[in-house]
This record gives structure tokens, C-alpha cells and sequence, in this order.
């Protein structure tokens, strides 16, 4: 072996032993980060469905006008964006169905794209933005400006007041937001479409009334339920989670938008896999 | 038995302060103590402590006889109704209305919507020129309003305890008598005060006993 042959092959033993351990106790550092983050959430969600289950006679008129107002916020003022969402995307994908030729099974097809696959992703994406985001600033404000201190001095469960009504308050709202969605993007597309344009409708509404089975319903109004669960969880950690100053405050709304849009993405695959097996 | 008990205690320090270094400390129903220090945020972390908002290295608290358990904050929920804090730290609840803030613990404990503002309330509400803003929420108003709505809060809370932490920055000079005379009502009743003052005026009108905070221990002393 040459002189230089060997310096190379030294340098080169040398980096690798320098920097494989490096990458492998990074690699395994964000691993343990990762999987003590989820247990963290699912241990916080935990404690949130304990405390929906210990039914203090205290509190109980509170925590119902928090969650009527957590509705109210989350699915009532989110149908000025949810319905003309609703139409656009119903509307689009009816006139592109009606344009394709041999319109065999478009309506279940069509049924099955609206109802269980875009319509809870699109209601989710919605609450992500509206709510998801605006909840947790205003907990981590809470949280920064004593204000948490403050119910708890007033001998209240913070988690009772600010928590409970939202993990009520936001699976609900989506439900209904998602069932909005669903009817607006089949029968308002359609209308839409009939009123705008010349694409041959034909029967395509009947298609798609004959082709909806109970199990296209329920898998819809399931991944709605489960992304409402999931955004309100991670909504609610990240908020509870701030703590060092304000400026905190937009990194978690930011962690809160990227992981609840993923954890719906996994959720929906999921979700779907079960029902397509 | 004394109504407040601190053995070991030992608290992290905060800012510019040295902490708390195994602390003794007893207190009667109806001590007032003035604490003084050599650094501020030691006077404050030592309030904080008493609070039950700071979470100690070590120590014990025993509050009405009961040792707490202050690793949980569900445990201490009880003994945090029972103690006034009126300090720079304390805040209101920002969506919520002054007289939702102010009826809260009532809201919630007696659970319903339905209650109204009590006599002695209203009075404090009207001597602190809140009586007109009641039903605004706390961004609407100006911050020595919501000093004054945390004080009447406080005051109205029918603490046991009750803690505050520079009275005369949290409250306007012109407001200053008329805390300083509800104290008195609310000490001859028998509530139990711990305060950090540098007004003068205050000092003399409730100073029995002092505690001086110096590099992380705690003296007693009488002025």
C-alpha cells in the first residue's frame, strides 16, 4: 500500500469513527425524544378523559358554557369557510366525474372520494388552522401571563376549565363541520355544477344515493371523530406545555399546525385501512 | 398548631436571588409579618413559596395541619382557595369579564351562572372605581384597573391567608388608605397577612413581626 493510499484509508477509519456514533446518538436521541413526545400526549390525553369521567358536582355549569362557546368558535363561525370550501371542491370533482365516459360505479367512487376521504381531511385541515392554532396561543398566553395560575389559586382545576370544554368542544364541532362538508360537497357541488355548467349529470346523484352504504358513512364520521380528538389533544399539550416566555408561544402553534395535520394524515390511513380490509 | 409551617424548605432561586436554603418557618392565624430582604425576587420567591406556586428542591409545608403534597398540583387546589395573592405575578383571566373574574371561584364551586356580585363585593368593586367596568374584559381596560379588579378579587376571596407583594406599586397611591383600612377590618377578624412592602405607611400600619431574607436563610426578627 502506498504512503498515501494508507494516510487516506487512516483518515478515513478516523472520520467514520468520529462521525457514525455521532449520526447513530443523534438518530437515537430524537428517537427517544419522538416516543417520549407521543407518550407524553397520549398520557395527557389520558388524564383528560380520567377527568371526564370524574363528574364533580362543582364546575359542571362552567365547563358546559365553555364548551357551548368552544362550539360555537370551532364549528359555527368555521361554516363561512367550510361551505364554500365544500362547494369548490364538491362542485370540481362532480364536473370532472361527469366528464369521464362509462360512468359505471363514478357515483360510489365519487361518494367515497367526497365522504370518507377529502371531507374529513379538508374539515381537519380547517379546524387545524381556525382553531388548533388560536387555541394553543391563547393557553400559552394563559400560561405565560399567570392566568392559569390565577383559576388555580382560585382553587379550580385549569384542566377542568380550559381543558375539558375544548376535548368536548372540538371533536364536536369538526363532527358537525365534517357533516356540513359532506352535504354541501355532494348536493350543493352538484347543484353548482348543474347551474354553472353543460357537463352531462345524468344520474349521477342517483349513482351516487344508491352506491352509499352505511360503512362509507361511519368511516367518515369516524376519522372526523378522531381527527377532532387528536387535534384537541395536541392543541391542548402544546399549549399547557409553554412555558418559558412569549416568545415560545409561535413555535408551539407552529409544532401544533405540522403535527396535527400528520397525525391526521396517519390517523386517515389508518382508519381507511381498516375499513378497506 | 401553627396555621402555616415550612421545615427544610427549599426553593431554586429566581432572577437576581439566591433562593431559599432550608427554611424554618411557623405562622399563626392572625400573625401579620412583614418580610424584608436583601434581594427582591428572594422576598418574592418566598411568597411565591407560601403560595404553594413554587415547587421546592425539598421541605415540607403544612398548611391547617396538612402536610401537602406539592408534587401534585390537583392536591393543592384546596389550600390555594384559601390563600389571597395579590403580587405582580397575579393576573385576570383575559376572555372572561371583570365580574365573571371576580365571581369565578363562585361560579364554579356553588355551579351555576345565575350569581350575583355580594354586598361586600360591590362595595369594594365602588371604592375601587370598578362599579362601571364590570362587564368589560380585562384588554379593554387600563392596567391599574385590573390591579384594583385583582385586589378586590383577592380581598373578596375570603382567604385565610393573604400575601402581597408591594402593595404600594400594585395599587394607587390613592387607593393605598382604603386597602390599608380593609386590611385592618379583614386582621381583626382574624385573616393572617404576609407582606413585602417598601411604603413606609404600610409598614407602620401592620408591621408586628419581620422576617429578614439574607443569603438564602430567613431571620426572625421584631422591629
Amino acid at each position: 500500500m502506498s504512503k498515501v493510499n494508507y494516510k487516506l484509508e487512516i483518515n478515513v477509519r478516523l472520520y467514520s469513527n468520529k462521525i457514525m456514533p455521532q449520526i447513530i446518538g443523534y438518530i437515537g436521541r430524537l428517537s427517544l425524544k419522538t416516543v417520549g413526545h407521543t407518550l407524553a400526549q397520549f398520557a395527557f390525553a389520558y388524564s383528560l378523559v380520567k377527568l371526564m369521567f370524574n363528574r364533580p358536582k362543582t364546575g359542571r355549569a362552567l365547563v358546559r358554557k365553555f364548551t357551548l362557546e368552544q362550539i360555537y368558535f370551532t364549528g359555527y363561525q368555521a361554516l363561512y369557510i367550510i361551505i364554500p370550501i365544500a362547494l369548490m371542491i364538491g362542485s370540481t370533482n362532480i364536473i370532472m366525474f361527469a366528464k369521464i365516459p362509462g360512468r359505471f360505479d363514478l357515483g360510489q367512487t365519487l361518494l367515497m372520494l367526497l365522504v370518507r376521504e377529502i371531507g374529513p381531511l379538508a374539515t381537519a385541515l380547517v379546524v387545524i388552522l381556525r382553531s388548533a392554532t388560536a387555541v394553543t396561543i391563547e393557553i400559552g398566553y394563559m400560561k405565560v401571563l399567570h392566568e392559569i395560575d390565577a383559576i388555580e389559586m382560585a382553587g379550580i382545576d385549569p384542566l377542568r376549565i380550559v381543558g375539558l370544554p375544548r376535548f368536548f368542544g372540538i371533536p364536536l364541532a369538526t363532527l358537525c363541520l365534517f357533516v356540513v362538508f359532506g352535504l354541501t360537497a355532494v348536493l350543493g357541488g352538484y347543484v353548482l355544477a348543474w347551474s354553472l355548467t353543460l357537463a352531462p349529470m345524468g344520474s349521477l346523484l342517483r349513482q351516487m344515493a344508491d352506491a352509499a352504504t352505511l360503512a362509507d358513512i361511519m368511516a367518515g364520521i369516524i376519522k372526523a371523530l378522531c381527527f377532532g380528538i387528536t387535534i384537541a389533544v395536541v392543541c391542548l399539550y402544546r399549549g399547557f406545555m409553554t412555558k418559558s416566555g412569549i416568545t415560545e408561544i409561535p413555535v408551539q402553534t407552529s409544532k401544533v399546525a405540522i403535527e396535527c395535520f400528520f397525525y391526521c394524515l396517519v390517523i386517515n390511513v389508518i382508519i381507511s385501512y381498516i375499513f378497506f380490509l | 398548631m401553627p396555621f402555616v409551617e415550612l421545615k427544610e424548605y427549599t426553593l431554586e432561586p429566581e432572577g437576581f436571588g439566591e433562593g431559599l436554603l432550608n427554611i424554618d418557618f411557623s405562622l399563626s392565624a392572625g400573625e401579620v409579618y412583614d418580610v424584608q430582604a436583601d434581594q427582591i425576587d428572594d422576598a418574592t420567591l418566598f411568597l411565591k413559596g407560601l403560595a404553594t406556586l413554587a415547587c421546592p428542591v425539598k421541605g415540607t409545608y403544612r398548611f391547617d395541619g396538612e402536610y401537602l403534597n406539592l408534587t401534585d398540583y390537583r392536591q393543592l387546589l384546596s389550600c390555594k382557595r384559601r390563600i389571597g395573592y395579590i403580587s405582580q405575578h397575579a393576573a385576570m383571566i383575559s376572555n372572561q369579564t371583570v365580574r365573571e373574574n371576580l365571581l369565578l371561584i363562585r361560579y364554579f364551586h356553588e355551579n351555576s351562572l345565575g350569581i350575583t356580585l355580594d354586598d361586600d363585593t360591590e362595595s369594594l368593586c365602588r371604592q375601587f372605581d370598578l362599579i362601571d367596568k364590570l362587564d368589560q374584559k380585562p384588554g379593554g381596560l387600563h392596567p391599574q384597573d385590573i390591579q384594583n379588579a385583582i385586589t378586590v378579587r383577592e380581598l373578596s376571596k375570603a382567604a385565610d391567608l393573604l400575601l402581597l407583594e408591594r402593595p404600594e406599586d400594585f395599587i394607587d397611591n390613592t387607593k393605598i388608605d382604603i386597602l390599608i383600612k380593609v386590611l385592618k377590618k379583614l386582621q381583626d377578624k382574624g385573616l393572617t397577612i404576609v407582606f413585602f412592602s417598601f411604603d413606609d405607611v404600610f409598614e407602620r400600619a401592620f408591621a408586628v413581626k419581620n422576617i429578614l431574607i439574607s443569603n438564602g436563610n430567613l431571620n426572625l426578627f421584631s422591629p
